[in-house]
């Protein structure tokens, strides 16, 4: 057939998913006739999946604390002067530094007192709401969702929500890996907004925000369709292609929201 | 309506969810697990100094790739003084003794993306890693969209070849 309808810079973002959806029907219609074509895609998708692959390894480790330290610090303790990489680097003795990449210093202690700072971080150490953090893990691993909040993210249908729920699910969508993800509002607490995606370990919490519209003052109730800008934003980039109507909805529910 | 300002408590929360990605791209970056740390150290505290940049409207995770981008170009440059940039032959991570086929795998997929000249090595990490959308990555690296889509198509090919 005719490959070369396509350019390589169009198949390239055929599988990155930059093209539109009339652009993305016309290759997949092309890639059921055309071999050729079929595989130079493969190919593109397999070095994805491959790069992927090599540098995940970062995503499972634990965070070392002097990271989360970072993170806490204050402002103006980070105005000291900037840390040198090449000093930093040439102060760590080869020992010292196989250890460290292979078992992280990691003592059980020093796990609990930065999962409750992690949990006092995600939640606002200056209203600590007990039914909010039960709705959110904070492991080494990142943020997962847990209690009411997976029961909503698994079951509930999107726009279902009762007047009185702790948890509204607005839509769901595949992100570009392939993943199932929802956007989510929750009411214990301050309003939360975000989106979650399933993948082995659980729902992993992507982008969390605060109703930024909201005076604490005023128990609004934030609207489905009212998620702030950062997590639209942050949804849209994620999202392959079009939401999931309910059909498909169900049928990933269905399959329990993997592949 | 003006557009509100970033908290410094949100930004601190992003920082929290999005530590594991900035470890990964800071690998891309440097080669090495330990630059990659220090880098994303020193990048969260330049965030904290400036977290009223962040637009909530932009995605958090770009806005800080954005800063390590920066971060990584002043030490590359302060290597340069050092006379001490690197070469690519010592570049690769150690991932431990590489017995499996996986673990060889991926150690030269690895040296593959170390080698790619830094302008393709971005892109690549930006947008096939990191999942970014092109209109992301190139703000992230403050280049036209073109200039992004080109850098990533060479970064590709020299890949496909290697691998």
């Amino acid at each position: 057939m005719n490959i070369m309808q396509f350019s390589t810079e169009t198949l390239m973002a055929y599988v990155d998913g930059e093209l539109t959806t009339d652009q993305t029907r016309q290759i997949e219609a092309a890639m059921t006739t055309d071999a050729e074509l079929a595989r130079q895609v493969e190919r593109q998708r397999a070095l994805r999946r491959e790069l992927r692959a090599a540098f995940a390894e970062a995503l499972d480790e634990p965070i070392p604390a002097r990271l989360i330290d970072a993170v806490d610090s204050s402002p103006a303790a980070a105005a000291r002067p900037v840390i040198d990489i090449e000093a930093a680097r040439t102060a760590r003795t080869p020992t010292l530094r196989r250890a460290r990449w292979s078992w992280p210093e990691w003592t059980s202690v020093a796990a609990s007192l930065l999962i409750g700072l992690l949990i006092g971080l995600l939640i606002g150490r200056t209203a600590l709401q007990p039914p909010q953090s039960s709705l959110f893990n904070v492991s080494e691993h990142g943020i997962v969702a847990t209690g009411a909040l997976v029961a909503a993210l698994n079951e509930q249908p999107s726009g279902s929500a009762p007047a009185n729920a702790v948890v509204d699910i607005s839509l769901s969508f595949r992100a570009r890996n392939g993943d199932y993800c929802r956007t989510f509002i929750t009411h214990a607490g301050a309003p939360t907004a975000g989106f979650a995606c399933r993948d082995a370990q659980g729902w992993q919490i992507h982008t969390v925000s605060e109703n930024p519209g909201a005076e604490s003052s005023h128990q609004y109730r934030m609207a489905s369709s009212e998620l702030p800008p950062a997590v639209l934003s942050a949804v849209q980039a994620a999202m392959a292609g079009e939401a999931l109507d309910a059909t498909e909805e169900q049928a990933a529910r269905a399959k329990g929201w993997r592949e | 309506m003006t557009q509100p300002h970033a908290s410094l408590e949100l930004v601190r929360r992003n920082l929290v969810a999005v530590l594991p990605r900035l470890r990964r791209f800071g690998r891309t970056l440097t080669h090495d697990a330990h630059d990659a740390d220090d880098l994303v150290q020193i990048s969260i505290e330049r965030a904290l100094l400036k977290y009223e940049q962040w637009r909530p409207d932009a995605r958090f995770e770009s806005w800080m790739f954005g800063i390590m981008r920066n971060a990584w170009i002043d030490e590359v440059r302060a290597r340069g003084r050092r006379g001490k940039v690197l070469a690519p032959e010592e570049a690769g991570m150690e991932v431990g003794d590489p017995t499996s086929e996986d673990q060889l795998r991926r150690l030269a997929v690895q040296k593959a993306v170390a080698a790619l000249p830094e302008e393709q090595r971005l892109a690549v990490a930006l947008v096939l890693i990191e999942g970014l959308s092109y209109q992301e990555a190139a703000a992230a690296l403050d280049i036209p969209i073109g200039t992004l889509t080109s850098r990533l198509a060479r970064g590709r090919d020299t890949l496909q070849k290697l691998l």
